[in-house]
């Protein structure tokens, strides 16, 4: 059959230009490049990490000391509400996004991603999904329901407000995001490795993006169905979680930790790759075990998905049940316990300099080992019927996803940093900011161990002075502006370094991997010349081919050098040119999330971007015939 | 110079065990899990102290580990260190290592959950049907047919079993020295057992986030001798003092029959008056629900025998007359949120109590005790 329409002739009249140049606003807001759109993420979710940091620091604050009046339960309920949804969602899993975008391509030499504008449109929907959650705030309806938002308590017959709607729509729109950057970045990884990169060859970091792009595009539709029927319940009186109604409470409970469970190993697989990148570089030898890495990586996600009621131990689920979930929660231990022990053996017998980067990584493995065991007490289901809701469960999961996430975050991002921008992060600032977070960190966390043993619940916005539990909850608050202190010697850090730039070569670490056969920052068509591959490590290897040959000689070879781009025909390299359409799709998607809850012309409107965004990219060259390629 | 510091981050880490070890030595709080005073939250307790010290033992060899190659394997000169890429028999060994540790660790667990999740025998256990409401606990005796609120009163050395349930939303019901918690969930009925070794009184908190004021629904389990118990049974059947015509008191009882009566039942010492309150109690629930926002009628704890009881807002403040007058004249000055302040009229309409009218109806609720009261030892904290 023909059709009526080339796509290939059909174009939907244009409103705006097309952009086309290569500098400026218009440029950020229409580009498809990788980079870009890998430094955008970063910048807006660290944004998000210093919100999610100031929520954080008032509920410390009204913490501080016994029956403390300074923060009303409403507003604390928003606040830490928003602060778990914050750091998980605006920002661990678009930190993530952030070195997904810039490092998968140059990883596996590559220009860019499969497809470039899905991944304009993953950071787009990103920012305003991001923006119409905290849009609440200016409201005074802000989310107060927890980020897990447990029905009843979450349904609108007990929570009228907008807030919770405010809430499962963001996650809405944000799953959008989250799900095209997964399927994105399986096709990325699958087809567009350069010749020669086999699966076992690549970079532990790609590795492990792959597995959580996995776990993405797997867990997030469920979410996104439990979203769906929570909005349901709210906004068209559906009946799935109305108690009153005969819907059942455990029924959201199932579904979101369904989503839940692997969302953890959404959030540390990535931090576990970007250790896995830092050790060997900085011990100078390679991972230890690198099959071994992978496959309990991939493990680790696998498993994940049957581990989901160990969040449910107390909702009375019986005893047949509680032991299957806590016999699989424990077999978890065992692929994290060999991730451990193959870091450690890495860097034995390394020669181990210990930069900024390499200190947060030893950091990672030293706080995530106590995560990792607090989570093995935990799994103990009788037990954990004493834990279960209360401050222990709150330092346990901050020593995995502070303590590990974030501290693999900034140890990625000291690493990075010169190949992101062409000049190194002060290191005697970086070590100040290791120190003041590694300090601050414990100082709050650890005696939230202590706390939750002493019967400390979750989520009350008080306590009384006769409980024993100010002295741990003041030290708790001052640890807390600790770590806001070291992330801003961070922040000064960035800007110093930026005005006293220390130019960094393309191959700053003596590093290992393919992106830093490249200049840095790298052109935005990244390789010159399309790598052929021959081995884990290849650019390693290529710099000291002797040791291929078990040859003792350890000069780097003279041939092995960062690629040249001053003498390159530009114009032989294709790549998309921008488009705005992403954009209009993103900014649509959220304005109709929004008209959900205020008006049906907002959803009109916001769909009408949605369609003929669509529509205007899917009939849009990938470039302009008559321009110039870039 | 890069080794003090990270030497001092790994002590920290170590000093962090030790004060950790040091402080876990305070059972004397009242929600420390370390001071168990019962078989479930002893067995509870020591499988956790099992686990944690496997746990340090890992600890210790793992954070060691760290320490010894950051500081022995520093870089001394430009040589490249010799290139290992792995070791099958080590990588075995350490896939074994934890797989053994876990089967050591699974056995008692196992055996832990079966012997605190399945019920005791009904026959001479004690049973209680313990009902969450937003903020407040609703504990019912079915076979003595006894009703009351946010006080639990149980004899020592007995099983007692709750059937656990919640009206709203989810609740948590958690008594830390006794009982790890088992969660409220509307239309599930939970079942949690457990047992008191010795008489006291000790806390318990709603765990389970529930609402604004989920920081304030706590409540108290008084557990007596097996003698003072049947007395305090006994007690629950008896009526109050009656109050001398005339008197503040009497004034109070009228206020009270006026303005506060249709939510809280306080003659639940009358014979068949359990199903009846039973009853008012879902017929409450159903009105609320079917105005939410302007419901006259709320559910609300039964106040029988209030002058009896150690604490007023459930678990919140000493029981005594400044309190209870200051909690009359607006309970959002001690909780926030309570559905009295929002749903009685006499905060909503135009029937606003006197200062003097306040002070009746405490004097009232206060004269609430059994009229041939022995001194119960309990009240003394």
């Amino acid at each position: 059959m023909s059709s009526i329409i080339n796509p290939k002739q059909f174009q939907i009249p244009r409103i705006f230009p097309r952009p086309m140049s290569h500098s400026g606003i218009w440029y950020w807001l229409g580009t498809v490049d990788h980079k870009k759109i890998g430094t955008m993420y970063g910048i807006v979710s660290f944004f998000w990490f210093i919100m999610g940091g100031i929520e954080a620091l008032l509920i410390r604050v009204q913490l501080s000391h016994a029956e403390a009046d300074i923060i009303s339960p409403e507003l604390y309920n928003q606040l830490f509400t928003m602060h778990g949804t914050t750091m998980v969602f605006l920002v661990v899993m678009p930190l993530s996004a952030a070195f997904f975008n810039w490092l998968v391509p140059l990883q596996i030499g590559a220009r860019d991603v499969a497809f470039p504008r899905l991944n304009a449109l993953s950071l787009w929907v990103f920012i305003f999904g991001s923006i119409l959650m905290n849009i609440s705030w200016l409201t005074g309806e802000a989310p107060n329901g927890g980020w897990f938002g447990y029905p009843p308590n979450s349904t609108v017959q007990f929570n009228p407000g907008n807030g919770m709607t405010f809430w499962v729509l963001g996650l809405n729109v944000l799953g959008v995001a989250s799900i095209a950057a997964g399927l994105n970045f399986i096709v990325t990884i699958i087809n567009m490795r350069a010749p020669g990169m086999t699966m076992m060859r690549m970079p532990v970091f790609t590795w492990m993006t792959l597995i959580t792009s996995i776990l993405i595009v797997l867990a997030l539709p469920v979410l996104a169905v439990a979203g769906i029927q929570m909005t349901g319940d709210r906004v068209y009186g559906t009946n799935f979680f109305n108690s009153e109604a005969g819907g059942d409470p455990i029924f959201w409970q199932h579904i979101f930790w369904l989503f839940g469970h692997p969302e953890v190993y959404i959030l540390i697989l990535p931090a576990m790759g970007m250790v896995s990148e830092i050790l060997p570089t900085f011990a100078r030898k390679p991972l230890f075990g690198y099959t071994f890495i992978i496959f309990s990586g991939a493990l680790i996600g696998f498993m994940g998905w049957f581990v989901w009621s160990h969040h449910m131990f107390t909702v009375g689920l019986g005893p047949a049940a509680n032991t299957a979930f806590t016999l699989s929660t424990m077999l978890i231990a065992i692929p994290t316990g060999v991730k451990i022990f193959n870091w450690i053996a890495t860097l034995w017998g390394g020669s181990i300099k210990l930069t900024t980067s390499m200190l947060f990584s030893i950091g990672f493995i030293a706080m995530f080992t106590i995560g990792g065991l607090s989570g093995v007490t935990h799994a103990i289901s009788p037990s954990d019927a004493q834990q279960q809701d209360t401050y222990y469960v709150v330092a346990h999961f901050h020593y995995v996803l502070f303590g590990g996430a974030i501290f693999a975050i900034f140890g990625g991002l000291y690493f990075w940093w010169p190949k992101f921008t062409g000049y190194f992060l002060n290191e005697k600032l970086g070590i100040l900011n290791f120190i003041l977070m590694m300090i601050g960190f414990n100082l709050q966390f650890a005696p939230m161990h202590w706390l939750g043993l002493d019967g400390m619940p979750r989520r009350i916005y008080t306590y009384a002075e006769n409980m024993g539990w100010e002295l741990s909850n003041l030290a708790a608050t001052i640890g807390g502006f600790l770590i806001a202190i070291s992330v801003l010697i961070f922040l000064i850090n960035v800007v110093i370094s930026r005005i006293n730039k220390k130019l960094a070569s393309g191959d700053p670490w003596d590093a290992r991997t393919l992106e830093w056969s490249i200049s840095s920052p790298p052109p935005h068509y990244n390789f010159v010349k399309i790598p052929q591959v021959e081995h884990i490590d290849d650019w390693w290897y290529k710099k000291y081919p002797g040791l291929l040959e078990g040859s003792p000689k350890q000069n780097k070879s003279p041939n092995a050098t960062v690629e040249d781009t001053s003498n390159v025909d530009e114009s032989k390299i294709h790549l998309p040119d921008l488009s705005y359409y992403p954009l209009f799709v993103g900014i649509g998607l959220s304005l109709a999330a929004l008209g959900v809850i205020y008006t049906y012309a907002l959803v009109t409107i916001g769909l009408i971007l949605v369609f003929w965004g669509c529509i205007g990219w899917s009939t849009e060259p990938v470039n302009e015939p008559h321009k110039k390629h870039h | 110079m890069f080794s003090n510091r990270t030497g001092l981050i790994f002590n920290m880490a170590l000093m962090m065990l030790l004060s950790f070890a040091l402080m876990s030595c305070t059972p004397e709080n009242p929600q420390s899990t370390f001071d168990a005073q019962g078989p479930i939250s002893e067995i509870q307790k020591n499988l956790f102290l099992f686990t944690f010290w496997i746990a340090v033992i890992v600890f210790i060899v793992v954070e060691g580990a760290i320490i010894f190659v950051t500081f022995k394997y520093r870089r001394k000169n430009d040589d490249l260190p010799a290139q290992i890429h792995g070791n099958l028999k080590l990588e075995i060994t350490w896939t074994i290592i934890p797989a053994i540790i876990i089967v050591i660790i699974s056995v008692p667990t196992v055996f832990g959950i079966w012997e605190t999740q399945v019920m005791p025998d009904e026959e001479d256990a004690i049973i209680i049907d313990a009902v969450g409401h937003q903020w407040w606990f609703e504990f019912k005796y079915p076979l003595e047919e006894i009703v009351t609120a946010n006080e639990l009163h149980l004899p020592e050395d007995k099983n007692v079993i709750v059937n656990i349930e919640s009206q709203d939303v989810l609740h948590s019901f958690w008594i830390p020295k006794i009982a790890g918690k088992v969660d409220m969930v509307p239309n599930h009925e939970n079942k949690l057992w457990f047992r008191a070794d010795n008489p006291g009184i000790y806390y318990g908190q709603c765990a389970e986030f529930c609402g604004i004021v989920h920081a304030m629904m706590r409540f108290r389990v008084i557990v007596h001798t097996e003698e003072d118990y049947q007395r305090w049974i006994e007690e629950m059947r008896t009526p109050p003092k009656s109050v001398s015509s005339g008197s503040d008191e009497d004034e109070g009882r009228k206020l009270f029959v006026g303005n506060c009566s249709m939510c809280h039942t306080n003659d639940s010492y009358k014979k068949a008056a359990y199903h009846k309150e039973i009853n008012s109690q879902y017929n409450r629930w159903e009105e609320w629900k079917k105005d939410k926002e302007n419901s006259a009628i709320v559910s609300a704890p039964n106040l029988t025998h209030f002058g009896n009881r150690l604490t007023l807002g459930a678990g919140i403040k000493e029981n005594n007359y400044e309190n209870l007058v200051k909690w009359i004249e607006n309970p959002d000055s001690i909780k926030i949120g309570t559905r009295m302040k929002n749903h009685a009229s006499i905060y909503n309409a135009d029937i606003k109590l006197t200062d003097q009218e306040i002070q009746q109806i405490a004097k009232y609720l206060l004269s609430l005790k059994p009229e041939n009261e022995t001194t119960a030892t309990y009240n003394k904290e």
